[in-house]
């Protein structure tokens, strides 16, 4: 039996950080990504699709957030190069596998944590994260308003990236710490 | 996420659209070689569009109650100017209350706690990980993580269906309309009571879904794999790489790897040995920790430090140890265990080891777990300096959690799954033989 535009969206929202994120490497934009993950979801309802299990709808979702960020891009910013569909395919492949089941609680868990973990990074640390993901800034614009060189910028997001994980990691299973 | 400066700045370069094309086709080409550096990829991206949730105010945890202020103040684009954006808010208000959960409710128990033995942590929603648990402990949805190969937590459901997770495993449990769990890595067992129609008991794993109407199974998943083994029912399996399905009958198992090149079929699993003994070039059990090693000629084991429990200041409890597990990632059994069983074990250590037993019960649902203590008085040491002992099986002992419950575990009727053999963290431990014997006292 396919399943009802509740399950649909029950099943998609529980997948949103997993689908809007696949939409993200595409597209590089955050807002967009958003927006592509609701044209994802508003499709799966009304367009002449069904599904007959949650996997099934996954799969097209994680495909069609793809084609969706790539015909964005095509429209939009033309002179974009992005990666190659085949890197694309086997990131989002992995992006499905390892999903972590529609009713797990881990997600919600996640944003928690990262929420938790944000508050507790140092203050001007937070302010480049805000600046680069909160207000969507790009780390030109970032180094220009914290008034740090762009390699910098750099630097410090991919090491912060690297903190929050290892925070975000420790608040779901202190074991591994 | 380890530190890899030379990556990380490139993936953030890259999500900044500044790398030019020459960098961004060696970073596409280091991403369709480097699965690692694919992860830190997923990984920064979802912390991207997380922050991008908090910085619009809205977060996964308090959608419904955003979705409705939507509807009066509706942040950038959210749902749209769709005109079923009141209708998509409201069935989303309605699933919130199953699917986001409410944390200054009480959260719905949905199962109670048989037992935990050995490294065991249990967190519920933003409860912080507690590794003291106790039996009778009321459970709602959560994670639950058995970090000592030795540990094993079982819990039982309103519904009566009994779930065993041993090993080295994680896994989230929850149930709303459906009992849900996903396994991420490790091995359980599931005595399953009969399931409303229509609502199945789902399993998910990274590689494959089951879905189980009442049945008893065992489970296995390392990420890449997943083995089911039915021993009761009918139970269906997806793989996700491909959405390939299998119903696996009793007495057969399959198994899901993200492959999907390779055909899913069904084995079957035959009736156990009654006699086994540890073959250095034989894949009938494997050796899952160890360091395989030669002592003046003899081929042996050497034990590998594990994690074997947490102290009261959660300080990891280390221990040595060599495990053997069934032939595959399935929990699969490899011997039949009967009354007149002995365990035969071949060492060297200036330091009694424990033997740890891992078992299943004839219907492959957990069978307990029991362990011996060897004195190094009961054997003289050979020229090497080898000891040899023969333990009946009579004489291993139920391990302390499992002995409190109503269910009675008889070692010499269960299918041995794992074996661990250990000593203490400073004490060097080599195993060059172990074997299960059949031996009847009258040829004694």
């Amino acid at each position: 039996m396919p399943l009802d535009h509740e399950s649909i969206l029950r099943h998609l929202f529980a997948a949103r950080p997993r689908l809007s994120a696949a939409a993200y490497v595409v597209v590089r934009d955050v807002q967009v990504a958003e927006d592509i993950f609701q044209n994802v979801a508003l499709k799966a309802v009304t367009k002449d699709v069904s599904f007959e299990h949650e996997g099934a709808l996954l799969s097209w979702a994680m495909v069609t957030a793809k084609r969706e960020g790539i015909d964005w891009l095509r429209k939009r910013k033309p002179e974009t190069v992005g990666l190659e569909e085949e890197v694309l395919d086997l990131l989002h492949r992995e992006w499905n596998a390892s999903g972590a089941g529609p009713a797990a609680p881990g997600e919600g868990d996640r944003m928690l944590a990262l929420r938790d973990c944000l508050e507790k990074t140092p203050r001007h640390s937070r302010q480049l994260l805000e600046l680069r993901y909160f207000e969507g800034r790009s780390c030109g614009e970032c180094a220009e308003a914290i008034g740090i060189g762009l390699d910098a910028v750099y630097q410090r997001l991919s090491r912060l990236h690297r903190q929050l994980k290892q925070c975000i990691d420790r608040r779901l299973d202190p074991a591994s710490s | 996420m380890k530190p890899n400066p030379e990556s990380d700045t490139a993936i953030v370069r890259y999500l900044d659209g500044t790398l030019d094309g020459e960098e961004l086709r060696r970073f596409g080409e280091r991403l369709a070689e480097d699965a690692e550096l694919r992860a830190e990829l997923r990984e920064v991206a979802e912390q991207a569009v997380a922050m991008g949730d908090l910085g619009r105010g809205r977060n996964l945890v308090a959608l419904p109650s955003e979705v409705s202020r939507a509807e009066t103040s509706p942040p950038r684009s959210w749902w749209g100017p769709a005109g079923w954006l009141a209708a998509a808010a409201s069935l989303m208000l309605g699933l919130g209350a199953v699917f986001w959960p409410d944390h200054e409710a009480t959260p719905a128990v949905i199962a109670t706690l048989d037992f935990a033995d050995g490294a065991v942590h249990w967190s519920g929603g933003i409860e912080d990980a507690k590794s003291e648990l106790a039996p009778g402990d009321e459970l709602a949805s959560g994670n639950l993580v058995v970090e000592s190969a030795s540990g094993a937590a079982q819990m039982t459901f309103r519904d009566g269906t009994r779930l065993t997770v041993t090993g080295e495993s994680e896994i989230s449990i929850a149930e709303t309309d459906r009992k849900h769990l996903t396994l991420r890595r490790g091995n359980l067992t599931a005595d399953v009571a009969e399931q409303p129609a229509g609502r199945p008991l789902t399993i998910q794993t990274p590689s494959a879904e089951i879905e189980v109407l009442g049945t008893v199974l065992s489970v296995s998943s390392n990420g890449e794999s997943t083995t089911l083994s039915v021993d009761e029912g009918l139970v269906r399996l997806r793989r996700l790489a491909d959405g390939s399905m299998i119903e696996v009958p009793a007495g057969h198992l399959v198994t899901a790897t993200i492959d999907s090149s390779q055909a899913l079929t069904l084995e079957s699993t035959d009736a156990l040995p009654e006699a086994w003994a540890l073959d250095f070039e034989d894949g009938a059990a494997r050796v899952t920790k160890g360091e395989r090693v030669s002592v003046a000629g003899v081929p042996c084991y050497q034990g590998v430090p594990y994690i074997a429990a947490r102290g009261e200041d959660n300080t990891r409890v280390i221990r040595r140890g060599v495990a053997i597990n069934g032939p595959s990632d399935s929990e699969a059994s490899f011997v039949q265990l009967t009354p007149d069983s002995r365990l035969r074990l071949r060492y060297r250590s200036d330091w009694g080891p424990v033997v740890f037993l891992s078992t299943q019960e004839p219907d492959g649902s957990f069978g307990g777990n029991f362990e011996y203590r060897v004195r190094l008085d009961d054997s003289e040491p050979d020229g090497g300096g080898w000891r040899t002992v023969s333990i009946a099986i009579e004489d291993f002992e139920l391990l302390k959690p499992l002995r409190h419950g109503s269910r009675r575990y008889t070692l010499s009727e269960n299918k041995l799954s794992k074996i661990l053999v250990s000593s203490v963290e400073h004490k060097r431990l080599q195993v060059a033989d172990v074997a299960v014997e059949v031996i009847s006292p009258e040829s004694e």
